[in-house]
């Protein structure tokens, strides 16, 4: 097997699919154009520990409109993935707390029980994780993975089931779906596993697609094919896409909006060009900066952010950045170890951001933000 | 497939003529004499050699081995008694051969094995289940006390108070003893309740707390959550998805035990007076009947024997990527 | 002069066995395969690749944690392949490891300052407040707080940790250090603050390093030369300038264009001026790599790569030097070439 191309990015294809399905305003009238399919309010979820209570994401804000990817950035702990999680009531009950609003399509999810929830997981929201290698049954084939809840949802019978399986396998890419259907996750490499895990979440059309690091275990050459994939599907379905990632360069390749979360709280957000070109936050200006990129001077240092992220079980007071934060003194007084900043849009833009620091006051760095 | 079951068959030969040949050896190192004791109270130093030949103890240790094995095999001969293949021995104290006590026995220990073997995993894994699924909540805290207070029981101890109580004072229960299966099946059932309930007690509860655990543990791994994300019902979840995890586990623990129910065997057998194998083993080292206990250890070596590689194909059964 | 490290012919083939009691070997995983490089005394050699490209055997195989299948290691002139366990005694202190993960690589029940000492106590260097005194000098030097050196790992973030990981490699003062993926467990803000470090570290003190990375742009910040690994070989070696703008194997253009990038500036999204894809040629490699229990005939690159021919099924490229290679620029290509502009 030979095949294989020189195959230019083509953005093209997928900016008209896009534009039309914008335009063509298939989903009915303007007021639901307007109003967001998903839509975020105060998102808190605590943990309890025997160490104490965890603010893992703490008065979490956003919003997201059909046909859109959404990048939530963050280090680890950051509460990125626990806000996917939260999103569909999938944090263990009997440890975690969820407070909050989770509007999607205008029924709060926060409000609903398992019951409620399963109307929506993995048929109108579908989830892919991180590791297909641990998250799909090592038990099962994949054709029971992919139809089980399926058939339960349709009725459809096995067959039926079984060819929409195979439908879903080819969409996504993987070669003779009809024999890989019948086999078991670790008979798959982990590009085509991940594949597999992107077909189950196609398998019920969904509005919304959480993806939670999802090229983050695999190499870089297969990440580009995973990336393109998401990318391409939801040129041709419109779905929404919230991209839950540390990698900026993710970020820049594929989101059209990024929020920026650090220590359960969103620190900045706004459509990803503009964030990423001048960044208003000087957490977001420490991450692009101590990325290291293949454009920037390889004989220079790196210039990383200064200490450690923040103990959960013991946040620091204020802004939970303050301590690592290199723009602290420009502050007047001691308002960023007492003060929590507030989360609030940036004048003239669709941007916002918490911080105490004066917006633009960061704008004589900018020219040095990315190396 | 093939290759493994002719490898595990050659593995459990060598594992039985190792135990068989272990068995000769410590007999041997014995203070003991076992024709004294077939001698019996009136013994003229004639009639103790005439036993000591007949019995083979006159010949040296390596040469009785290889006796035996060739009886194994091909049977032999003691004095005027034809012993057929395969012979495990004369026992002299019986005036039996070992192989004829033995299938006399085995029913008994196998009603007993099977019949407690079921009942374990059915309630053990049953309220393990339930226990974990309702973690937290009353029902858990329930089943973990009683789990707890059984297991901290013994069959012997067990065994006499429930006879006492619910056979002799209140005639709920027949009383315990074995009857063929074919020559009535209901006196046979009857009479093996009691001890199946006993041991079940006292055995369930290990499995009522291991079987939480792993299924605790098997509801955290990642598919399980992936499932959930699919919309399936808690149900499915839980019982196809978690339980399959969890079961590699349980089904280990059940592997590892079986060493543990044989002793336990012996003590039952004996609470209930159960003319089994593992009876027959503790009567015959009181008599020092060397070839009825090597009879007795062999059949616990091949049940064994026979359990794991029944395990191991379990194994292969439930989980895709084990190969054999 | 005489390099430090020289490597020729290095192979590792681990064999697939299968059935538990009498076990036959059915093949083996050729994890690493003909493999040859040197590195300068104080020089950084990155050693890049995906998963299954045999760059973190050929680590382990170097500090000799594994012995070859087969090839050469030349240590200071010494071939130290196969030698054994009392021949290697004398250079267990001359060449040091970093471990990837800095969770795992700590015993968890022992201080800091046991851990940065364990290597000089169990080669019976220094006295024991003469190693005191050195373990508090390191803490200093990979930036941690002397204070804490009677805490244990789990009292510490990933990143201090990855320090207590370096302080540990430093101890015996090694002429050659050995990074396994030293920054992939951590942040990107902490990530940083790790690579600088190493940076200064193997500047400062002259150390040589060979620095096993699968991300490229980490790889570009601390490497002079640079090697790209694919299926057990090298395909390609170069110094660091030359690799990232003027590599000639399709693998490693591959590679470097898979990277996403950070391209602020001229917009992103999809079904827009893509930032990642504007003004650079992108490649796009199908599939995932091959097997190494059964890789593919010739090339081994092959089955991905946009240029396979026939010659390539059946012949395997040698690594060879491009135009003249004065440079010391290698690779294994029948058809190398510049990415067209």
């Amino acid at each position: 097997m030979v095949a294989s191309v020189y195959d230019s990015y083509d953005s093209n294809d997928s900016s008209d699919s896009y534009d039309s399905y914008d335009n063509s305003d298939s989903y009915d009238g303007k007021e639901a154009a307007v109003r967001p399919l998903l839509a975020v309010e105060d998102l808190a979820v605590r943990f309890d520990t025997e160490g104490g209570t965890v603010q893992a994401v703490n008065g979490l804000s956003f919003s997201l409109q059909r046909g859109r990817t959404l990048a939530v950035v963050g280090e680890s702990g950051s509460g990125k993935s626990a806000t996917g999680l939260a999103i569909l009531g999938l944090h263990d009950r009997r440890r975690a707390r969820i407070s909050g609003r989770v509007e999607f399509d205008g029924v709060d999810l926060a409000g609903l029980g398992e019951r409620g929830l399963a109307a929506y997981r993995g048929s109108r929201i579908a989830m892919v994780f991180q590791d297909a290698l641990t998250a799909l049954s090592p038990y099962h084939t994949i054709e029971r993975q992919l139809t089980d809840a399926y058939r339960r949802r349709t009725g459809a019978g096995r067959r039926a089931a079984r060819t929409r399986a195979v439908e879903m396998l080819a969409r996504v890419g993987i070669p003779d779906p009809a024999r890989r259907v019948a086999e078991y996750p670790h008979e798959f490499s982990g590009g085509m596993r991940q594949r597999v895990m992107i077909a189950m979440a196609l398998m019920g059309e969904p509005d919304l697609v959480i993806a939670d690091e999802p090229t983050t275990a695999l190499d870089v050459t297969v990440q580009a094919q995973i990336l393109d994939l998401l990318a391409g599907l939801q040129a041709e379905s419109g779905l929404a896409l919230l991209l839950i990632t540390h990698d900026l360069g993710v970020v820049s390749g594929v989101a059209h909006d990024v929020l920026v979360m650090y220590a359960g709280r969103g620190v900045e957000q706004g459509p990803a060009a503009e964030v990423l070109a001048g960044p208003e936050h000087p957490y977001t200006v420490g991450l692009l900066r101590s990325v290291p990129t293949l454009k920037g001077d390889p004989d220079a240092d790196l210039t990383p952010i200064a200490g450690s992220p923040p103990d959960l079980l013991d946040p620091p007071p204020g802004c939970a950045f303050h301590p690592r934060c290199d723009q602290r003194q420009r502050v007047g007084g001691d308002r960023c170890a007492t003060e929590v900043p507030a989360f609030v849009p940036l004048a003239d833009s669709e941007r916002l951001r918490a911080c105490h620091l004066a917006s633009g006051a960061l704008e004589a760095l900018e020219g040095s933000v990315i190396r | 497939m093939f290759g493994y079951i002719l490898r595990r068959g050659l593995g459990a030969v060598l594992i039985l003529l190792v135990v068989s040949a272990v068995t000769f050896l410590l007999f041997y190192a014995l203070p003991a004499d076992p024709a004294r004791l077939s001698c019996g109270k009136t013994c003229t130093p004639q009639s103790l050699a005439q036993i000591r030949h007949s019995m083979g103890l006159d010949r040296p240790l390596a040469v009785q081995y290889w006796q035996f094995l060739h009886g194994v095999f091909a049977g032999r001969h003691f004095d005027a008694v034809w012993c057929a293949a395969p012979c495990l021995g004369y026992s002299f104290v019986n005036q039996q051969s070992v192989s004829s006590t033995l299938a006399d026995r085995f029913p008994a220990t196998l009603s007993l094995a099977v019949g407690a073997s079921v009942l374990i995993l059915t309630v053990g894994v049953g309220f393990g289940i339930l226990a974990a699924l309702r973690r937290g909540r009353a029902l858990d805290k329930q089943l973990t006390a009683v789990a707890l207070v059984g297991a901290s029981m013994q069959v012997y101890f067990l065994g006499i108070v429930a006879r006492y109580l619910l056979v002799d004072q209140f005639d709920l229960l027949p009383q315990p003893g074995y009857t063929g299966i074919t020559s009535d099946p209901g006196k046979w059932f009857g009479g093996m309740l009691l001890p199946w309930i006993t041991l079940a007690v006292v055995s369930a509860a290990t499995y009522v707390r291991f079987t939480r655990s792993a299924m605790i543990e098997a509801e955290s791994q990642e598919y399980v959550r992936t499932a959930r994300a699919q919309g399936l019902p808690p149900r499915v979840v839980h019982l196809r998805y978690a339980w399959r995890g969890a079961l590699t586990l349980v089904l280990t623990q059940f592997g590892l035990d079986l060493g543990v129910f044989l002793g336990s065997a012996v003590i039952t057998e004996t609470t209930f007076n159960i003319h089994g194998i593992a009876q027959l083993a503790v009567t015959s080292v009181t008599n020092l009947d060397l070839p009825m206990i090597t009879g007795t250890v062999l059949v616990a070596a091949t049940f064994i024997v026979v359990c794991n590689t029944a395990v191991d194909f379990c194994y292969a059964l439930i989980d895709p990527r084990v190969r054999l | 002069m005489n390099p430090l490290l020289e490597v020729s012919g290095l192979a590792k083939h681990f064999p697939v066995r299968r059935g538990a009691v009498l076990a036959r070997r059915i093949g083996a995983v050729k994890a690493v395969d003909d493999v040859g490089f040197t590195v300068s005394r104080g020089e950084s050699l990155g050693l890049v690749g995906e998963s299954g490209c045999g760059k973190s055997t050929t680590g382990r195989l170097i500090t000799r944690l594994l012995e070859p299948t087969a090839g050469t290691i030349r240590y200071d002139g010494q071939d130290i392949a196969h030698a054994g366990r009392r021949e290697l005694m004398p250079l267990r202190g001359r060449i040091q490891m970093v471990f990837q993960d800095p969770y795992s690589s700590l015993n968890p029940r022992h201080t800091v300052g046991e851990i940065i000492a364990a290597p000089l106590a169990s080669l019976g260097i220094g006295s024991r407040t003469g190693r005191r005194d050195r373990v508090l000098e390191l803490l200093e030097t990979v930036g941690l707080d002397a204070a804490h050196v009677h805490r244990y790992p789990h009292e510490f973030s990933g990143g201090q940790r990855q320090r207590i990981g370096v302080a540990r490699a430093l101890a015996t003062e090694p002429e050659l250090i050995v990074a396994d993926e030293p920054v992939s467990a951590l942040d990107v803000s902490i990530q940083a603050q790790i690579v600088n470090m190493l940076r200064r570290l193997q500047r400062e003190l002259g150390i040589a390093m060979l620095f096993i990375a699968h991300d490229l742009a980490v790889v570009r910040q601390v490497s002079h030369r640079v090697a790209v690994m694919y299926l057990g070989r090298i395909v390609e070696i170069a110094d660091r300038d030359t690799l990232y703008e003027r590599s000639q194997h399709p693998y490693t253009q591959a590679l470097l264009s898979a990277v996403p990038e950070l391209d602020a500036g001229t917009g992103v999204g999809i079904g827009r001026e893509v930032g990642r894809g504007a003004g650079r040629e992108r490649i796009r490699l199908v599939g995932d790599v091959p097997s190494p229990l059964n890789p593919p005939s010739g090339c081994r690159f092959r089955t991905r790569c946009p240029k396979a021919a026939e010659v390539c099924a059946a012949q395997e490229p040698p690594l060879v030097p491009i135009g003249g290679g004065a440079d010391g620029h290698l690779t294994a290509c029948h058809f190398p070439a510049l990415l067209p502009l």
